[in-house]
């Protein structure tokens, strides 16, 4: 099964995100926001915990996404590892694992500035799930 | 062409029987031959969807510039009644609030410059944070950063950053009035205390470009505009505190239709009435998102004033760089525009547009007043930007309103699958421009190619008596995010 895929918006980045379950789903969508910055040199390793709720499964997606442009502009750090628990569909706990960019030995590339709702989804497939998201850079 | 009627040779009507929901007709500003990109985008649809908004006035607009972006299309404009019900939306401003140009003229011609282009450039880019993990050298402690979120550009000129004659160059003297920073989430401070002074990246950028058409004689003359003479412009905004500040409305003003009673066809519409809390918090947040862009703005001209008197070796008064304007084309504002015959206070959402207003308004600087508002629209990288006046038929037809800059025809994706930067470098020596870029894949995408001709994008505004063609501007020289 393929991670993720962009797909065409004039001014933004589109991308389906799949995965056979909702977990897989949410690390592939991930994939994809640090893909379209850069390809990344990691230093200063970091672990954190963090639990997220939503009023739907795809608010969700855009809180997930949103947590990890935050932390990816504010502190500089891209995450690799994730181990996500969905007590619901609209709430999770994530372990993750991941490093500070050593910018000055990464190729960047656009700055994603944020999650957008339009057309956004998460659905159920007969394959597993599958997300749509744009990203505004 | 369906599913416009032609109204004018540049303008075209969508129904009220587009879609079901339309409180107004669409209106979209555009010549024949654009509409063929135009119809087979996505953003007739946002056109009809921003028509959906309550209390909205008269029509959805487009300018030529239009395309899909999320929520409104870029370059729609629409304005709400407050007294009607109407709506304040974060997604009719988008997530780079006031994000916007300025430009500067020097008393520098062309032969003063062409000849250290690239040490000039190459100054620029190292004095000028930009791209993705660059940050400012100015990192704010919390008191001044809200002090920043209410003051503007003042704020900057306060700080030794350009002076307090350029505050009268800029769209509402570089601060909005009613900015609230109690309710500013502490991630928006966070992530706006090291950005000011920092260009960020995707289509934001700063140009050293040549005078090398002018239509206009005497509004040239009244901005200090002359044949020859070089510009530099600055394209941004509010960097990640105004991502931060839409990002967090949004999930307050998503529950709004729903507590208010209305329905959007779009979530990424999210609206509440003006009058309603919500409203008003967003609108206090959005101002001081907006006084940050005024300030960023300002902090980088000065720093590229400064990049050049070094690079040039050259003193200020050689060098003579003045503001000639600085124009917000991602901002909500109320207004006082005449409807249905009597004067209404309205709020202007432009999300890629901008304010173009005639000769003789009151808040054109008096230096402009009898030439109208200079409006700063920037081209592609490769080819020219434009300075043109704000006519009266904007405020007619537009609520003082047009394009922003040439609009995309070619998605990011489609640039990077379809050009490459060593050809795009190339490309650009050929044409005369030394350009610089912190990341090979955004320039790609900003390449010329991706881009409408803007000029066929102000003809249109032009011909429809929005704004008139003052003069054009070749780059020399570009810096990139």
């Amino acid at each position: 099964m393929k991670a993720f895929e962009f797909f065409e918006h004039t001014a933004d980045i589109g991308v389906r995100a799949f995965g056979r379950t909702l977990e897989e789903l949410f690390v592939n969508a991930a994939r994809a926001l640090y893909e379209i910055q850069g390809r990344f040199d990691l230093a200063d390793r970091r672990m954190i915990k963090i639990e997220l709720s939503a009023d739907s499964a795809d608010e969700l997606l855009v809180r997930w996404l949103s947590e990890l442009l935050y932390r990816f502009s504010t502190e500089g750090v891209c995450f690799t590892h994730f181990r996500l628990q969905f007590i619901e569909p609209n709430k999770l706990t994530a372990q993750m694992e991941g490093g500070v960019v050593d910018f000055s030995h990464s190729e960047v590339s656009e700055e994603v500035k944020a999650v957008t709702y339009h057309q956004l989804s998460v659905q159920q497939t007969a394959d597993g799930w599958t997300a749509t998201v744009i990203f505004d850079v | 062409m369906q599913p416009l009627t032609k109204i004018t040779d540049v303008l075209w009507e969508l129904p009220l029987t587009y879609k079901a929901g339309m409180r107004v007709c669409g209106r979209v500003y555009a010549s024949e031959a654009m509409l063929r990109h135009i119809v087979g985008d996505n953003c007739l649809e946002q056109v009809a969807n921003v028509a959906c908004l309550p209390g909205i006035q008269q029509y959805s607009l487009a300018m030529p510039d239009i395309h899909w972006g999320y929520g409104f299309p870029i370059g729609g404009v629409a304005a709400t009644a407050p007294d009607e019900g109407g709506v304040i939306s974060p997604g009719g401003v988008g997530y780079d609030i006031n994000c916007g140009v300025r430009l500067m003229r020097t008393q520098l011609s062309r032969e003063d410059v062409a000849p250290k282009i690239h040490d000039l450039v190459s100054q620029l880019f190292r004095d000028i944070p930009c791209g993705l993990g660059e940050k400012s050298d100015l990192r704010l402690a919390r008191d001044d950063e809200r002090q920043v979120l209410v003051q503007g550009a003042r704020w900057a000129v306060k700080r030794g950053f350009g002076k307090a004659d350029d505050l009268e160059f800029i769209e509402e003297g570089g601060c909005m009035a009613e900015a609230e920073s109690s309710n500013i989430t502490e991630r928006a401070l966070e992530r706006g205390a090291g950005q000011v002074g920092s260009l960020g990246s995707g289509n934001h950028f700063l140009e050293v470009q040549v005078v090398d058409e002018i239509f206009d004689d005497t509004a040239a003359q009244t901005m200090g505009l002359f044949l020859g003479g070089v510009t530099v412009m600055i394209h941004c905004g509010s960097r990640g505190f105004g991502y931060q500040v839409c990002d967090d409305y949004l999930r307050v003003l998503g529950r709004a239709p729903e507590k208010y009673g209305f329905r959007l066809p779009d979530r990424q519409l999210a609206s509440a009435p003006i009058q309603s809390p919500e409203g008003q918090e967003y609108l206090a947040a959005m101002r001081c998102a907006a006084n940050y862009a005024f300030a960023n703005r300002q902090v980088l001209a000065a720093k590229a004033e400064r990049s050049f008197l070094h690079a040039l070796g050259i003193s200020p008064n050689a060098l003579g760089m003045e503001l000639v304007y600085d124009v917000p084309h991602n901002i909500a504002k109320f207004e006082e525009h005449m409807i249905n015959g009597r004067p209404r206070r309205v709020c202007v959402h432009r999300k890629g547009a901008t304010r173009s207003f005639p000769p003789n308004h009151p808040s054109v600087p008096a230096r402009y007043r009898a030439v109208g508002q200079p409006v700063l629209v920037p081209g592609d990288m490769g080819r020219y930007s434009f300075v043109l006046a704000g006519q009266p038929q904007a405020m007619a037809q537009t609520f003082g309103t047009v394009c922003h800059g040439a609009g995309r025809v070619m998605s990011r994706s489609q640039a990077k699958r379809e050009l490459n930067f060593d050809q795009l470098r190339r490309d650009m020596e050929q044409r005369g421009v030394v350009m610089m870029a912190r990341g090979r894949g955004t320039a790609v995408e900003e390449a010329s190619a991706a881009y409408k001709d803007v000029a066929e994008v102000v003809n249109v505004v032009d011909a429809a008596g929005l704004a008139k063609k003052v003069c054009r501007m070749r780059p020399i020289g570009v810096v990139k995010g």
